[in-house]
């Protein structure tokens, strides 16, 4: 279901930034968009496979998805770098973004059998660089080796 | 003796194989764009396949080495991101080498005429997304009931 949600992101992003005005970023979106594009028909295909399933499947996944649902807001909800960014016509516009991703996810739910869940408030800041107790655990584990032996090399 | 030095490196290039699929050279893949000879030595332009193939660096690396093998003087290897590597960049003979090999090669856009590189025949199956390695699918013959592995189209 994560890897669903995002991959549908991420097909509306890259397709927003290979026309980027950033040659660079331009290329490299253009180069994702279509691997994306098998990625989420990977993810899209078992998520109906799984909704559309037995009932013991459809009812795990729907519980997957409104356990996940509340961090979507995040990805589709502009700060002011990303409008200052979408201004400059480098990054995409994340309210154009966010309708053409709701539609994309929407049919796929919807073919699924899963039900959308409600719009939830979620009070996300990691855009502020402000995150939960996760990403100490998270940051501690991928440091680990490092930290261990610095300057390791393999 | 431009033409014999650039005839030389790409003879040289013939010769790098992909790792992960050994009876393909690095141009039976499409991944050289241009050998170039210029003011300041050979100029070779190379392109990425699918992003996060493990063999990339490896690739890279091989190039380096039989093009200094060759001692033709300064070569300097360029990363060319644009246009984005395209599965139809494979060559004729590629197509055959991988056929051969028992991988079915990748289908222009359509993933229905999907053939069984050992007995030829149409009617296969689909098992999963990713094969092998994750640049490949993986399908089984309805006819000898082999299973395959086919190379995604991007």
């Amino acid at each position: 279901m994560r890897q669903f949600l995002l991959d549908a992101w991420q097909l509306e992003l890259y397709e927003a930034l290979a026309g980027s005005a950033d040659a660079r970023l331009a290329e490299i979106a253009a180069k994702a968009v279509k691997e994306t594009r098998y990625h989420l028909r990977f993810s899209a295909g078992w998520l109906v496979r799984l909704g559309d399933g037995t009932a013991a499947s459809h009812a795990r996944v729907q519980q997957g998805l409104e356990a996940l649902w509340r961090f979507t807001d995040e990805l589709l909800t502009p700060d002011a770098l990303d409008e200052e960014m979408a201004a400059a016509g480098i990054g995409p516009s994340l309210t154009a973004l966010r309708s053409r991703w709701e539609e994309r996810v929407g049919a796929v739910l919807a073919e699924a059998t899963l039900q959308r869940p409600a719009a939830a408030r979620y009070p996300w800041q990691g855009k502020r660089g402000v995150h939960s107790e996760h990403l100490g655990h998270m940051l501690g584990e991928m440091q680990h080796l490092q930290r261990t032996f610095p300057g390791a090399t393999w | 003796m431009v033409t014999e030095v650039t005839e030389r490196a790409w003879r040289a290039l013939r010769s790098v194989m992909d790792p992960e699929i050994p009876v393909l050279s690095v141009v039976d893949l499409g991944v050289v764009r241009y050998v170039r000879s210029a003011a300041g030595g050979l100029r070779v332009g190379i392109t990425p396949t699918y992003s996060g193939c493990p063999a990339t660096e490896v690739i890279q690396r091989s190039i380096q080495e039989a093009l200094a093998r060759e001692e033709l003087g300064d070569v300097t290897v360029e990363t060319v991101l644009s246009p984005p590597w395209t599965s139809e960049w494979l060559s004729e003979e590629g197509r055959r080498k991988l056929e051969t090999f028992g991988i079915a090669a990748p289908t222009a856009r359509s993933a229905s005429n999907v053939a069984c590189p050992r007995c030829g025949s149409h009617d296969v199956e689909r098992v999963s997304e990713f094969g092998s390695t994750p640049c490949k699918a993986h399908y089984r013959c309805g006819d000898c009931l082999e299973p395959f592995d086919v190379f995604k189209c991007i």
